[in-house]
């Protein structure tokens, strides 16, 4: 057999070569959203990586598109961050209230009335909470996938915000509309 | 004679399987050399989504607070508002001056538990500055909860000149049954837009650093459990700590106190 493949004409090897070159073009790459991009969670979980309901964006390398919109509420602003790349959603809050107070948020999803929810308190949930200085911020944990509509809510306090804060349809207390 | 054609010939075959590999890699690194170029599927399909559900969804960076040109803002402003007049023919437009920033009001609206009003205010430099701060007065109500939608944004292209941003603003807690036809908007303070995620304390160092120090003020980038935020790691004894936040508010946040003080009336 060796003799045979070695005894092959030359154009015959540069034909061998052509093909192999083409099935390097041709051969599936990975997606990068999934394998090779810095996100080390996706959406609900791909069987690659895992879920990313409930965790920390920012430990997960997930990079929210930052858009022009936000919502101002109790002295809070409120971002809602979505990452195509991990194929979920949070919410930033910031303290916007001019004074050391506590700062807290949610991310809420689920059926008619958003009865599920991501929540952050700034220092750690009630009965640990803290209150922060002006201008620093916070963001709830992540929701997975990001077709799932949500609701982004937030505020400030001089005392303890209870969790889950916000309210539902149709008055939306505290949030900003669905997305 | 087989013995020595099939050593002499295995080299050569090696030879060419490891030029077949070779070019085998070399296709498949051309084809992720194309693929970086090119936005992926499901990135455009976020887009679209984020598209249709954003007034008009432009990326927006911070960039350092620039000392305006007060002449030059001026003159701005007038052309500007000039121009606004005829960009916007609503007919109850109106324009108030503060702090050297112009504000114009238009198109506002109650519509059920939502108060409407679009506004279009300068940006005093080459940054963008939203509204951080505003309260609604319409008849027993007081709210300061809204929504800020962006309809465009013109960013000065250089220190001393001023950029225009236009927004929709939605009122969203109007829960009294009220039919007062009368409201009083009060914007009260614009701050530079934050960083993007993750360049905050980068960013927020490379705004103010060296202008606070010169005032004896050190920064220090701060986190804790679920929080983060910009601290004050020294400053001069004499200075009180509120002067202190002061300047950082001024000079890393991008600060500017209005008020802007609007009456109306609307048709409910």
């Amino acid at each position: 057999m060796f003799a045979q493949i070695s005894a092959m004409h030359s154009y015959t090897r540069i034909f061998i070569w052509t093909i192999a070159f083409a099935i390097g073009l041709l051969s599936p790459l990975p997606r990068q959203s999934e394998t090779l991009g810095d996100n080390l969670c996706y959406g609900l979980g791909n069987g690659q990586l895992p879920s990313c309901q409930g965790l920390n964006p920012s430990t997960m390398k997930c990079d929210g598109a930052n858009w022009g919109n936000y919502y101002l509420n109790g002295g809070a602003k409120l971002w809602r961050r979505t990452s195509s790349e991990c194929n979920a959603k949070w919410t930033n809050i910031i303290n916007n209230s001019g004074a050391t107070r506590y700062t807290a948020g949610c991310t809420k999803y689920g059926g008619m009335y958003y009865d599920q929810y991501q929540c952050v308190e700034s220092g750690g949930w009630p009965p640990n909470s803290q209150p922060i200085p002006n201008s620093y911020q916070v963001f709830t944990p992540m929701v997975g996938l990001t077709a799932t509509p949500t609701l982004s809510c937030g505020t400030t306090s001089t005392s303890i915000i209870s969790l889950p804060y916000g309210g539902s349809p149709p008055l939306y207390l505290g949030c900003a509309g669905a997305w | 004679m087989k013995t020595q054609t099939s050593s002499s010939q295995k080299p050569n075959l090696f030879f060419t399987l490891a030029i077949g590999l070779a070019v085998l890699l070399f296709g498949i690194v051309i084809k992720s050399a194309l693929a970086d170029t090119s936005t992926p599927v499901s990135e455009q399909v976020a887009q679209a989504e984020s598209a249709t559900t954003s007034a008009l969804p432009v990326p927006v960076e911070a960039v350092p607070l620039a000392q305006s040109d007060q002449a030059s803002l001026t003159e701005a402003q007038s052309s500007s508002a000039q121009s606004e007049s005829i960009e916007n023919p609503a007919t109850q437009v109106k324009s108030q001056v503060a702090n050297g920033i112009e504000f114009t009001l238009s198109n506002y609206s109650r519509v059920a538990n939502h108060f409407f009003v679009d506004v279009c205010y300068d940006l005093p430099g080459p940054g963008v500055w939203d509204i951080n701060g505003a309260t609604l007065l319409y008849g027993p109500l007081r709210t300061s909860s809204l929504e800020f939608r962006e309809i465009s944004l013109q960013v000065a292209p250089e220190a001393g000149q001023i950029g225009r941003r236009c927004a929709n603003l939605d009122f969203n807690q109007i829960t009294t049954s009220e039919t007062s036809k009368t409201f009083t908007l009060i914007i009260e303070w614009l701050g530079l837009t934050e960083p993007p995620d993750g360049e905050e304390c980068k960013e927020y160092l490379a705004r103010g650093e060296a202008a606070l120090a010169q005032h004896g003020i050190t920064l220090q980038c701060d986190s804790g459990p679920g929080y983060f935020g910009m601290a004050i790691a020294n400053k001069p004894d004499q200075m009180t700590q509120a002067e202190a936040e002061h300047l950082l508010a001024k000079i890393v946040y991008g600060r500017i106190d209005g008020p802007w003080t609007f009456n109306g009336t609307v048709e409910k």
